[in-house]
């Protein structure tokens, strides 16, 4: 479920919103700007994502000034029955089942999270646009193909298909003799090979309007070749929907990645991921609500941080739709 | 979502469930699952034991799986059964403990007069159909995982196995109740694996039509000879079991007290599965379920019975005749040298380990591999809690020094290892992920980088570690359950070397140490049960102080009773209630 | 319009082999468990393990195994058997439908009941503090993973567990043939859980297509005419606003029985996505089989409906 359908929907009927933009005003990144600044929860939510990659990044410094290495084990802190102790004032978020420090692990996780964010949405975005806009100016049977294997895509259920993809590659030297490797690039593969098809799908609808367009009607006339009609003169024209698909399409990868994790396919120990550590609090949510709470307002955090950017973006990009 | 995975034990074998230890009504050695209370049962009720998974197989030539033998025992008669009470078996459909002659190649066993298949075949049960329950082991169109490891010294037992019940020569019925084994060599084991529930009667009359083809279907038409019976129709098809769902049991109508030692107070039980084990805890305490089936309480509620003074009774602690243990590949650098791996030993911090199962309730901790529970038949022998080659002066969590001692004999100079980066395979679940995230740990304090790859339990098992040529450096959550009261049955599957298989294989070790596999084989035709225990103790000692494999945890397994429940006791292997020793108000 | 309704049920019945195809090669070709090794047993012997191979068909090679399973898909509707346990993959499947149902079809009412009246609610006075708390509250619905949304209304509800012991907890579940009450009481959470982001998603949508309709100029007509606002909302405006979506929400209803599994995992539903996700930890190749078509087979059979109902429905749609 996802702000993408939303957005396919909207599209459904005004195909070519961005573009009018894009043709009828005159400094559309400045106007852009202007909006997008007046937008306060969208401002909010880009101000959390910087703070979350500094958090990311500098994890290493945060986690022994406020606490522990994240793989470091406490057994000491686990009572005669092995169950983890709470937040105080040396675990501000307790420790797991290992005797491992919450906060730490929290903080590394985000690491993950947006790893997952920037290659896998940058890999989904590319591949979607490169695929959408082929099918959408060439037409014809690659268009038929390219379609196809779309729908066949989404014909999936969609996590059963991921965790069939994943568990493949998660084992020994991992899938494809070797080339995807278990753990993150598992991950990853899973996750494009399916969030790819809502973009290729998006942008092949509004290229196949875009190319009727008059101006893409001279370059042919002049003579063109089709590969520099694609590049220069239609991607230009998409770059405002690439932008908002990829910030809509970023949290449904931090989601899917999770889910994969949640479900023991993703990221491989010790590394630490929202995903994975929600896994193993869920046997003990009962006794240790820190466990689930903390990594789990983390994952939501930051999926509502990228919708509400999404949100911004979009509506700063296309008035028609701000309300 | 990993509690709930269904635990693909599939084997008594396997340890498949766990739980807690010493606290509580933990028996000592040698006793196993002290009753819940001493008072005599009262007939009649209705038993309700909840669980999270499913049973593996209703047919008992199939079954393997700690908790279907909950099911099993009381359903089937196998030759001999072990009481609650006890580790040495005891006749259960034989009419007297089987006579070993022959120098062990013969063994004669008769059986009682007057028991009766349930309906709808209703018969005399003889001795032919013991022969066609054994040989029917042997196709593999039921699938057996046994037969061929324990049966297979009966002279004529096939080696090649196919789809058909093969006729086993050595298998004699001179008459309608004796049953002679003729062996094609002395078996120490053999009179103790006739417990196994493929010694229990299968009608070929009525059985055959369903063992046809490539997958038996007798399971869902099978008939008793137990006090009870899973439901069925007039044609004999199982009506009360739908699997992952619940299982029903009622009396058998052909089942005659005065032949059988079980009591049967109740007149039915029912197998409810698919529970949440805390939610399942929580009804149990509540008198909506009367025991636990094939988990253990969540370690958070088992803390609050214990300290509970009233629900602290309800609480039984049944030892396993097993231990866990972290397998290193001896054939594989940098373990293929003794020193590494008894730095290993020195290392892991056992106590933490513990700690990912429960703490000092799961279990003590496990010195050598031979359980507590075996008593004077092997841990004694093995020296009893006093042989502890890798003791550490702080309480088993890890001694630096030692380690690093054993690591500078084996030439790393700086006593820190300082080779290649090495791998383990783990369960991705808790609390098998947790576990070896205590053996990374560990590993590390003296210079190991421990690569984890997790994956799931059984692909653990069957493409990892018990496939020598995938099986990483280390394999940390492996662990075996003796399929009876004999050491052979604990030791010879792991670490004898002529038991290395290319797949499937057990020996997790890999270990192949000439001097104790000659010792391992001598001690398997051992029948003067004295000698034979000796000798095993001698060889766990040999393997122990090896290092091929590190034991770490002797686990008990928690029952917990409903208050309704005034007897109860439970299965010798594995802590699940002996259905038919419980009675209810 | 005939010929078209053929064309579309034909490739729904080709993306099902083809979905079928696919599910076979990843999960036989990669297979994540040896099944005969693990139907064997741990003490098996190698002998047993190879004819057990043979017999589950594990030696052909994939394509004829696909042929085979095809074959008994078409002439018999035969699922195929469980490696794990060999009971029938289809009874297994029926046998946890009424859970699955249970689930969804309540997950659907809640996400409707909820979704819908909140997008009215917010569209009426747009930009209203109730509007943004409206709104707000569906973005952080639709941004929660269900599992965590499961597992914190459990701590705080869940009978046993939760702070506020309401509701069923998990492994509450009952058929409700057996008691129908308890049915209801355990499945509150699960059906809150499972719509949640589904709802907050339609009231957005609802609430912008209100919106966009209260703008047409049909709907000025009508204030023009005098008619009450209310009157105006109810009568012109919902029914606009409302046909798409509706519409939409059938399509959906293929991706909710999706969204199941995870909402069965958490909260032990014996359902069908529970199953499944038992299969694949199993390598049981016939269960996951038999699961995947069956979520497939709810997701093309709901778009070839939409499809379809479109054709009539919508005079541009050409039939292409």
């Amino acid at each position: 479920m996802s702000a993408i359908r939303e957005e396919e929907e909207l599209h459904r009927e005004g195909a070519a919103d961005f573009v009018q933009i894009e043709i009828l005003g005159r400094t559309p990144w400045q106007l852009f700007w202007v909006r997008f600044k007046r937008d306060r929860v969208a401002f909010a939510a880009l101000a959390f994502i910087v703070l979350l990659v500094l958090v990311a990044i500098f994890a290493g410094p945060i986690a022994s000034a406020f606490g522990h290495p994240p793989n470091a084990q406490f057994p000491n802190k686990l009572d005669s029955f092995g169950t983890p102790t709470g937040p105080s004032s040396s675990f501000l978020f307790g420790v797991d089942q290992v005797g491992r420090d919450v906060f730490s692990r929290v903080l590394y996780g985000a690491q993950v999270s947006l790893e997952i964010a920037l290659i896998a949405t940058a890999l989904s975005v590319t591949i979607g646009v490169v695929l959408g806009m082929v099918a959408g100016y060439f037409r014809g049977w690659t268009d038929t193909v390219i379609s196809r294997l779309i729908d066949i895509t989404l014909a999936f259920p969609i996590l059963l298909l991921a965790l069939g993809i994943a568990s493949a590659c998660s084992l020994g030297n991992g899938c494809v003799s070797g080339l995807v490797k278990p753990g993150l690039g598992t991950v990853i593969v899973a996750i494009v090979i399916i969030n790819w098809t809502y973009i290729g799908r998006i942008i092949r609808g509004q290229v196949l309007s875009l190319r009727e367009k008059e101006f893409i009607e001279a370059a042919r006339a002049g003579g063109a070749r089709s590969r520099t009609i694609i590049f220069r003169e239609i991607l230009p024209n998409l770059v405002a929907p690439i932008v908002v698909y990829s910030t809509l399409v970023i949290p449904q990868n931090i989601l899917l990645e999770a889910a994969l994790s949640y479900l023991g396919v993703g990221i491989q120990p010790p590394r630490a991921s929202w995903g994975e550590m929600l896994a193993e609090a869920t046997p003990i949510y009962d006794t240790a609500w820190w466990y689930f709470a903390f990594p789990g307002a983390a994952l939501l955090l930051t999926v509502l941080a990228f919708n509400l950017l999404g949100d911004g973006v979009r509506d700063a990009l296309d008035p028609r739709t701000t309300t | 979502m990993k509690r709930r995975i269904a635990v693909l034990g599939l084997a008594a074998a396997a340890l498949a469930f766990v739980a807690a230890g010493c606290g509580g009504g933990g028996s000592s050695s040698g006793v196993q699952g002290s009753s819940h209370t001493l008072t005599k049962g009262k007939k009649g009720g209705t038993i309700t034991i909840l669980s999270e998974g499913d049973i593996d197989h209703l047919d008992p030539g199939a079954a393997y799986y700690q908790f279907t033998y909950a099911i099993t025992y009381v359903t089937q008669r196998p030759l001999l059964a072990y009481k609650p009470d006890s580790i040495q078996p005891t006749p259960d459909l034989a009419a007297s403990m089987p006579t070993v002659s022959n120098g062990g190649k013969t063994v004669t066993v008769h059986i009682q007069h007057g028991i009766k298949f349930s309906p709808p075949v209703n018969r005399e049960v003889t001795s032919a159909d013991v022969k066609y329950a054994i040989e029917r082991g042997f196709d593999a169109a039921v699938g057996n995982g046994y037969a061929s490891a324990y049966f297979g010294v009966i002279q004529g037992a096939p080696t090649k196995i196919g789809n058909s019940v093969p006729n086993i020569s050595g298998i004699a019925t001179p008459d309608k109740y004796t049953i002679v084994f003729h062996l094609s060599k002395a078996s120490g084991i053999f009179v103790a694996a006739l417990q196994e529930p493929l010694t229990a009667p299968v009608p070929k009359d009525y059985a055959a039509k369903y063992d046809k083809g490539k997958s038996s279907s007798y399971g869902d038409h099978e008939v008793a000879t137990g006090p009870y019976m899973v439901q069925n129709n007039a044609a004999g098809k199982i009506t009360g079991y739908s699997p992952g769902k619940q299982i029903v049991l009622v009396r058998n109508p052909n089942w005659n007290p005065k032949t059988s030692w079980r009591p049967a107070y109740a007149d039915k039980i029912v197998f409810k599965e698919g529970f949440d084990p805390t939610v399942a805890t929580k009804q149990i305490l509540s008198g909506q379920g009367d025991a636990n089936g094939d988990f253990p309480p969540p370690a958070a509620q088992l803390k609050s019975i214990t300290s509970n003074s009233s629900e602290k009774g309800q609480l039984e602690f049944t030892p396993t005749p097993g231990s866990r243990f972290v397998a290193l590949n001896t054939q594989k650098a940098p373990f293929n040298n003794k020193y590494v791996r008894m730095a290993v030993a020195f290392i892991l911090d056992r106590n933490a380990m513990r700690l990912t199962r429960g703490g000092p309730i799961d279990g003590k901790i496990a010195t050598h591999f031979i359980s507590p529970d075996f008593g004077k038949s092997g841990f004694d022998q093995a020296g009893g809690f006093g042989f502890d080659p890798f003791k550490t002066a702080n309480n088993d969590s890890g001694d630096v020094g030692k380690a690093e001692a054993m690591l500078k004999k084996a030439g790393f100079k700086s006593g820190k290892y300082n080779g290649p980066q090495i791998t383990q395979v783990a369960d991705n679940t808790s609390p098998g992920s947790n576990t070896a995230a205590v053996v990374a740990n560990s590993l590390q304090k003296i210079g190991f980088n421990v690569k984890t790859i997790p994956v799931q339990h059984s692909a653990m098992y069957t493409r990892f570690c018990g496939v020598p040529k995938n099986a990483p450096n280390i394999c940390p959550n492996v662990g075996w359950i003796s399929d009876f009261h004999e050491p052979q049955a604990d030791l010879d599957a792991n670490f004898n070397g002529k038991n290395i298989l290319p797949a499937n294989n057990v020996n997790w070790s890999q270990f192949n140490d000439p001097k104790i596999n000659a010792l391992m084989t001598k001690a398997e035709t051992e029948i003067n049960s004295e000698k034979r225990w000796q000798e095993w103790g001698q060889i766990d000692k040999l393997i122990t102080s090896s290092a091929a494999a590190i034991p770490w945890i002797w686990e008990n397994s928690p029952t917990l009773y409903s208050t309704r429940v005034t007897h109860g006791t439970e299965l010798w292997n594995g802590g699940e209630p002996d259905v038919s020793f419980m009675s209810v108000k | 319009m005939g010929a078209y309704i053929v064309r579309r049920v034909l490739w729904a019945i080709l993306l099902l082999l083809v979905v079928s195809f696919i599910t076979f090669v990843i999960f036989d070709v990669f297979p994540s468990a040896d099944p005969a090794a693990i139907r064997a047993g741990r003490n098996a012997t190698p002998a047993l393990v190879h004819q057990i191979r043979i017999n589950l068909g594990l030696n052909k090679p994939f394509y004829t195994q696909f042929w085979i399973y095809l074959k008994g898909l078409v002439e018999h509707f035969n699922l195929g058997y469980s490696y794990y346990n060999s009971e029938s993959v289809k009874s297994e499947i029926f046998s946890r439908l009424p859970a699955t149902i249970s689930l969804t079809i309540g997950g659907f009412i809640v996400w409707m009941l909820i979704g819908i009246p909140v997008g009215v609610v917010s569209a009426i006075r747009p930009r209203s503090i109730f509007d943004r708390v409206l709104m707000g509250g569906s973005l952080v619905a639709i941004s929660a993973p269900v599992y965590f949304l499961g597992l914190v209304s459990l701590f705080l509800f869940a009978k046993g567990t939760g702070q506020l012991q309401w509701f069923g907890a998990a492994g509450s579940y009952v058929p409700i043939s057996q008691n129908v009450g308890q049915w209801f009481n355990s499945l509150i959470l699960p059906w809150v859980t499972l719509a949640a982001a589904f709802a907050a998603f339609y009231a957005r949508m609802t609430r912008g297509n209100l919106i966009e309709t209260m703008n047409e100029d049909y709907i000025r007509t009508a204030r023009a005419k005098g008619l009450r606002e209310a009157k105006v909302i109810s009568k012109h405006g919902l029914r606009a606003a409302l046909t798409p979506i509706v519409t939409m929400a059938g399509m959906d209803i293929g991706l909710l029985l999706g969204g199941a599994i995870l909402t069965e995992i958490v909260f032990n539903v014996p359902g069908v996505g529970r199953y499944a996700y038992n299969a694949i930890t199993n390598s049981d190749l016939p269960a996951i089989q038999g699961t995947v078509l069956f979520g497939a087979f709810f997701i093309v059979f709901a778009n070839l409906v939409v499809d379809i109902l479109y054709a009539f429905l919508d005079p541009r749609v050409t039939y292409g």
